[in-house]
């Protein structure tokens, strides 16, 4: 096979001791920097680049691969051992990390998350190298319709990431939405919701919201809990057990999948696939109830489907110079600045180059589980500072982190001023997760829905005309149904349910 | 100090805010109603309906559902003066990062934060409020050349 | 004693502060002695109204480079993206003109949105258009493989079937937007008959086009070199007088039958209109050799940008001009806010 070859001849191009050493650098850098709440991989990697163009291209771009990599990757350990995600994609893991982390069963987390990266990280490369073109080619069938529908599907994951209240869930999606709305708005150019203050035209940082609701007021409500929180001082060992490793292995695949197509989509970022992943385990487990209380396949979906997407994106990146996610537009701006131009003939005319950096993510992954693994206690102490001396750093860090996304700080009181609001919210049991959930896909969704309008002229009926649309909006009409059974048929607050049922997700494409 | 069994009530009040809230983004809708590109499109669609379904979810939650119970923990008096310490801090912090500078700021805040949160005595506050702004000079400005706000003393 | 820990804890801070401006302070030592004052001597801020990875801002970090080295100091790119370019715009004309804080901007940032505008957060006058880097031409792009072949074929369509074109656009005041309106306006086609779809810029706009969901986009020659060079999007016309080096077989619309639509998609330097003049000069000459030295330009082509300098006299003369001519259209259309 010639892509072997060309594989091959990557690889002996990456393992030169230079080009590990950046490699390693690159990693490095990333996990320290995505550990950081608010430096996920967008601004790690926009902070660094400006370093990466003193290398030359095979080098900088496999530095720059590590750090996002490293980033998305450091990104799960904070969320895991102080529940406090550092960026979007990082919001599900807390949600079963953080409680293992609480029974002393941090490490089998921490373990289990690096097998799932890496696992998906690899099946990601292997769906990069062997099948880029073609599946290229697939991504172009999915227009406006497709992602409208693609949008509808995602929201049905309210209804399982509500907590005891999907009435209060649904609440909170739609002020996410409202918020995610604030701005200029996609057609007409027309400011909304700004009540006329300039700097909010500019929209809501999704960071900003992000930071202050989850770590902000993480910091603030652990003062008033009698129970306080506490990093875990014993986090166990980090191999998993075979039970453990039998147990998520069919997550793994599963979500490596479901986040390997998802990346292939311009739009649907690591975020999207991590959420969706997770919903999907918690249906298809014999127990959901475990979910959310420190079950090993919520922490081991999102980090496979997350990471997956993550090397998946490289396909629209290569093949068509699309990039599916904010880091990946940096990336493409790093190729760029190499004076390499993707597309079907980046394989072609930089043959050597594309291999050494696919080769270069094989390396990438396995280096990432080495650093991760044995050395853990390492990365481990990082986040076993006293509570006492970390609170007043993470907060520091905060407000730093959200000022470098936009260089904003407007964005910095927008922070504040959602750990304030985040403080009552968790104090009156109002679910965050679907509030970030619906605020990060508003946007496309709406862009989405308005440019299937266009096209259709007005017409309802261009969801139902495309084969693609039609089938995933009857899938989301499924889960939706399959959802509410469960539901009812698991918990005893059947009545008190009932009222909020014909909601969201359809009436949403219906109107 | 007293936990209290709560819920009802509560969610009520949050679905009177939810129908004032999606009152206001159906006038935003109607504002924007001009701005169509055609009857079924344009910036008004996504306020009219987010809108309207904020306000059928707010009367259903202070008129049909009914919500699950849960507990609320009040803090002690002392966790209370730190949340609100914390809070006014990191406003003044934001404050001063804008005129004073992001290293007087953060020397400032950081000095705050350690005495009220971690209830350090004043030199040790002081001298780690030292350290980590330095740590941050060197990393962000130094190594990252990440221009952050000077304020007045152009620091 | 409290207070007396409190003295010495705000010494110490003090001393922290103190150290800390000596660090950034050893740095302005050196200067010349010249009639204009040494310029620049400490980093200066470039700030780009724009999400890092778009064309405006790599052309901006490849000058932030040049430049930075060959002055000795550093340029930091700054991104303050938000409201079409308005956000970082109104940051840097409320910063001190002390030409230390740089605009870089481009034609969605001036003349689309200051026409598009009823209450415009910012006027001309505000800024002193230093030069531009780049000036290109945009491109009508059709989907590869498809019935349209040459602009005669996409005019005989439209012509026909005005209500099923649909064009995409980052909104309704764009450049995109004008340049579709103005193509129309020459092939007597009427504007309201055809549907505009839109989008968030290049990376949301061309799959759409490739994967025939939206007819025809204009986008500038950076965005498209990608996916024309890939074989999926076929380039029909630019909207240049004369051909575009990047796409030399592409015809001019003039040249395909569609008399009088010009537009272009430019990048340039900007300082407060309150900057020093001898900023201004230095920058304005800086950039006029940058463009001429052969590995700058290289670099342009890598980024698939097509390099330019006008003056700032030439600069701002196209700029009041195409203000002026989109502003008219907005007012007979009805396109604005």
């Amino acid at each position: 096979m010639n892509s072997l070859g060309m594989l091959l001849g990557g690889f002996a191009n990456a393992l030169t001791p230079a080009n590990l050493l950046m490699a390693l650098i690159g990693v490095l850098i990333g996990s320290l920097a995505g550990m950081i709440p608010g430096i996920g991989p967008t601004p790690a990697i926009a902070i660094l680049m400006p370093f990466t163009t003193a290398l030359g291209p095979v080098q900088g771009i496999i530095m720059l691969a590590g750090i996002y990599y490293g980033a998305v990757y450091g990104g799960s350990t904070t969320a895991i051992l102080l529940g406090i995600p550092a960026e979007l994609q990082a919001v599900p893991v807390t949600l079963d990390g953080y409680p293992l982390a609480k029974q002393g069963k941090g490490g089998p987390a921490l373990g289990i998350a690096a097998i799932s990266s890496f696992v998906a990280g690899v099946l990601g490369v292997l769906g990069l190298i062997f099948f880029a073109p073609l599946l290229a080619a697939q991504a172009l069938k999915f227009g406006p319709p497709e992602y409208f529908a693609l949008m509808i599907l995602t929201l049905t994951v309210i209804v399982n990431l509500s907590g005891a209240s999907v009435a209060k869930g649904l609440v909170m999606g739609l002020a996410g939405y409202l918020v995610s709305m604030v701005g200029v708005g996609p057609s007409s150019g027309h400011a909304r919701f700004t009540f006329g203050l300039a700097p909010l035209s500019a929209g809501v940082e999704m960071v900003s919201v992000i930071i202050g609701l989850f770590a902000i007021s993480e910091v603030i409500i652990g003062m008033g809990s009698r129970t306080p929180v506490t990093a875990a001082e014993k986090i166990g060992s980090v191999y998993p057990s075979r039970a453990d490793l039998k147990h998520t292995a069919p997550t793994m695949v599963r979500s490596g999948l479901i986040g390997f197509f998802l990346g292939l989509l311009p739009g649907a970022s690591p975020a999207v696939s991590a959420f969706l992943s997770y919903d999907v385990e918690k249906r298809l487990s014999k127990n959901p109830g475990q979910f959310g209380k420190g079950e090993l396949r919520g922490v081991a979906a999102p980090e496979a489907a997350g990471n997956a997407t993550a090397s998946s994106g490289f396909i629209p990146l290569f093949t068509l110079g699309i990039p599916s996610s904010p880091p990946l537009a940096i990336l493409l701006a790093g190729l760029m600045i190499y004076g390499l131009q993707p597309g079907p003939n980046l394989f072609q005319q930089s043959g050597s180059f594309v291999w050494a950096v696919i080769a270069s993510m094989f390396i990438g992954n396995v280096m990432l589980v080495v650093l991760h693994l044995p050395l853990v206690g390492i990365w481990v102490k990082l986040t076993q500072i006293p509570l006492r001396v970390l609170k007043p750093i993470v907060l520091i860090l905060c407000v730093v982190g959200v000022y470098t996304v936009r260089n904003s700080m407007f964005d910095v009181l927008v922070a504040i001023i959602f750990g304030v609001i985040g403080y009552f919210l968790r104090k009156y049991h109002w679910p965050l997760v679907p509030f970030i959930l619906c605020f990060m896909l508003g946007p496309l969704t709406e862009l989405s829905f308005v440019q299937s309008m266009s096209i259709s002229n007005g017409s309802l009926s261009i969801f139902f005309t495309s084969p693609i649309a039609l089938v995933i909006l009857i899938l989301a009409a499924v889960l939706f149904a399959v959802s509410v059974f469960l539901m009812r048929r698991s918990r005893k607050r059947a009545l008190s349910l009932e009222a909020d049922r014909p909601d969201l997700p359809i009436s949403i494409h219906t109107n | 100090m007293k936990a209290g069994a709560a819920g009802m009530k509560q969610d009520r009040i949050g679905g009177v805010v939810s129908i004032a809230v999606g009152a206001g983004s159906l006038v935003e809708a109607a504002i924007l109603y001009p701005f169509r590109l055609n009857s079924t499109s344009g910036d008004f669609v996504m306020p009219g309906v987010v809108g309207a379904l904020l306000v059928v979810m707010g009367l259903l939650l202070v008129f049909v559902v009914k919500t699950p119970p849960f507990e609320i923990e009040r803090p002690d008096r002392k966790a209370g003066i730190q949340m609100l310490g914390t809070i006014v801090i990191l406003f003044a912090y934001w404050w001063a990062i804008s005129e004073l500078g992001y290293v007087i700021g953060t020397v400032l805040a950081s000095f705050g934060l350690f005495k009220v949160v971690s209830g350090y005595g004043w030199i040790r506050a002081a001298v780690y409020a030292g350290i980590i702004t330095l740590v941050l000079y060197v990393v962000l400005i130094q190594l990252l050349n990440i221009a952050l706000p000077t304020g007045i003393f152009n620091v | 004693m409290r207070s007396k820990k409190f003295y010495s804890s705000l010494a110490v801070g003090a001393l922290a502060v103190l150290a800390l401006a000596g660090c950034s302070g050893v740095a302005n030592a050196s200067s010349t002695a010249n009639a204009a004052p040494a310029y620049p001597t400490r980093p200066i801020q470039l700030v780009v109204p724009f999400a890092p990875g778009g064309g405006t801002d790599l052309v901006s970090r490849a000058v932030a480079a040049y430049l930075g080295q060959k002055w000795g100091k550093t340029i930091n790119v700054v991104n303050k993206p938000g409201a079409g370019g308005a956000t970082g715009t109104e940051s840097v004309l409320t910063a001190s003109p002390d030409g230390y804080t740089v605009l870089a901007d481009n034609g969605s940032s001036t003349e689309a949105l200051l026409s598009g505008a009823n209450k415009p957060p910012f006027t001309l006058k505000d800024l002193n258009l230093v030069g531009t880097v780049v000036n290109q031409p945009f491109v009508f792009l059709v989907k590869s493989g498809g019935q349209f072949k040459t602009m005669q074929d996409l005019d005989a369509w439209v012509k026909a079937n005005p209500g099923q074109l649909t064009f995409g656009s980052t909104g309704l005041s764009s450049v995109q937007t004008y340049t579709v309106i103005e193509w129309l306006q020459s092939i007597g086609v009427d504007y309201s008959k055809v549907h505009m779809v839109p989008n968030n810029g290049a990376s949301d706009l061309l799959p759409q086009i490739a994967g025939g969901h939206v007819v025809l986009g204009v986008q500038d020659v950076t965005g498209a070199a990608g996916l024309v060079k890939a074989g999926q999007l076929t380039p029909l016309a630019v909207t240049s007088t004369t051909r575009s080096p990047l796409f030399p077989n592409v015809p001019t619309l003039a040249q395909s039958g569609v008399k009088n639509v010009v537009s272009s998609f430019w990048s340039g330097i900007a300082l407060p209109s309150g900057a020093p003049a001898s900023v201004a000069q230095k920058w304005g000459s800086a950039m006029a050799s940058m463009l001429k030295d052969p590995a700058f330009t290289a670099k342009l082509k890598t980024l698939n940008a097509q390099g330019q300098y006008l003056d700032s006299a030439q600069f701002t003369a196209l700029v009041k001009n195409n203000l002026a001519t989109y502003t008219q259209l907005v007012k007979q259309y009805k396109l604005g806010q």
